[in-house]
């Protein structure tokens, strides 16, 4: 009866895991989108630089403001070897590209036009926007939603 | 005999079918729906997919200006206002404001009336249609309790139980 008690509840909890926000110390899900120019990017060709996966879109007031923190940073954080990879759910390519243009995004940027339903995007597990992982140069998630003034502190620490 | 019976009977369900198919067509053909809570609506992942997961629902597309998601509704299939409220809901958030565009024509009674009825749903119209005719849904749950009760202090019909089920009301807007 205990042995059936708990197979039961690891697997109860095993399901709430599974749907659970992509965690710290998990592999990065692969992406592969185009960018502006309709050129293909892959996460994997950023290999050996620690890079901070951004997922945005141009409707979401709050990922605009923070589009604004990363371009504070991002000269700071290129010359740590840290490289932004940010990825849009806009469904309209104009507004996405008029938004990198009002925000003075210089850093990568691809679009993923399914939206919410990418099932590049889906295996990031992430419920809503904005939402950042700081990948290692391993490809490995070492910090979610990573606080920007500290994201060089935290790669000189590693 | 039997023959002529089954024959008979086909040819009522085609005319039926018909009939229903023709009458079948949506009553709103778009709306402007905003949703309110703590953290921001249009960045949520749930609530986006609830949306679009409602048969009648052709596409949602958030705005950043009005903060709003702009839905567009399939041809042919019924909408559902009492749905709309309950996906919002269930995902965490409220109805701020729900705007809907009439797609159904309206006879000449109903235009004078301000009412029409909709496989078995009354929409009774407050106010002036527009060549637009935008209505707002001013029914308890379709917009914030201030609102809701400076509303129901003028149009006594309105009461706080949230149905919108068999009777929506709507205020024409302009």
């Amino acid at each position: 009866m205990r042995i059936r008690n708990w197979v039961f509840c690891t697997l109860f909890l095993s399901s709430f895991q599974s749907n659970a926000q992509l965690p710290a110390g998990a592999k990065a899900p692969a992406i592969r989108l185009p960018n502006v120019a309709g050129k293909f990017i892959s996460l994997d060709s950023l290999k050996g630089q620690w890079v901070l996966v951004d997922f945005w879109a141009s409707w979401c007031a709050p990922c605009r403001l923070s589009n604004r923190t990363i371009r504070k940073y991002y000269e700071e954080w290129k010359t740590k070897g840290v490289e932004v990879l940010g990825v849009s759910l806009d469904e309209n390519r104009a507004n996405w590209i008029k938004a990198i243009k009002q925000d003075k995004i210089s850093w990568l940027q691809v679009n993923s036009p399914p939206k919410w339903d990418d099932p590049m995007v889906l295996n990031w597990r992430f419920e809503r926007i904005p939402t950042s992982y700081l990948i290692d140069p391993a490809g490995i998630v070492q910090a979610v939603n990573p606080d920007p003034k500290s994201v060089s502190k935290f790669i000189s620490n590693q | 005999m039997h023959n002529k019976i089954i024959s008979k009977a086909i040819g009522f369900f085609s005319v039926a079918l018909l009939l229903f198919g023709i009458s079948a067509e949506a009553q709103f053909s778009q709306a402007r729906l905003q949703a309110t809570g703590l953290t921001c609506a249009l960045c949520s992942k749930s609530i986006h997919q609830a949306l679009g997961k409602l048969p009648f629902i052709e596409s949602v597309q958030p705005d950043l200006k009005s903060s709003s998601f702009d839905l567009r509704f399939k041809t042919g299939l019924p909408v559902s206002v009492a749905s709309l409220r309950t996906v919002v809901e269930d995902a965490g958030f409220f109805i701020g404001d729900l705007t809907l565009q009439i797609e159904r024509p309206l006879s000449e009674k109903e235009t004078a009336d301000g009412s029409f009825i909709d496989r078995g749903v009354t929409y009774q119209i407050e106010g002036k249609l527009d060549e637009k005719k935008m209505v707002q849904v001013i029914d308890a749950g379709f917009m914030p309790d201030k609102e809701f009760k400076r509303l129901a202090s003028r149009y006594k019909y309105l009461t706080q139980a949230k149905s919108a089920q068999s009777m929506v009301h709507l205020l024409a807007k302009k």
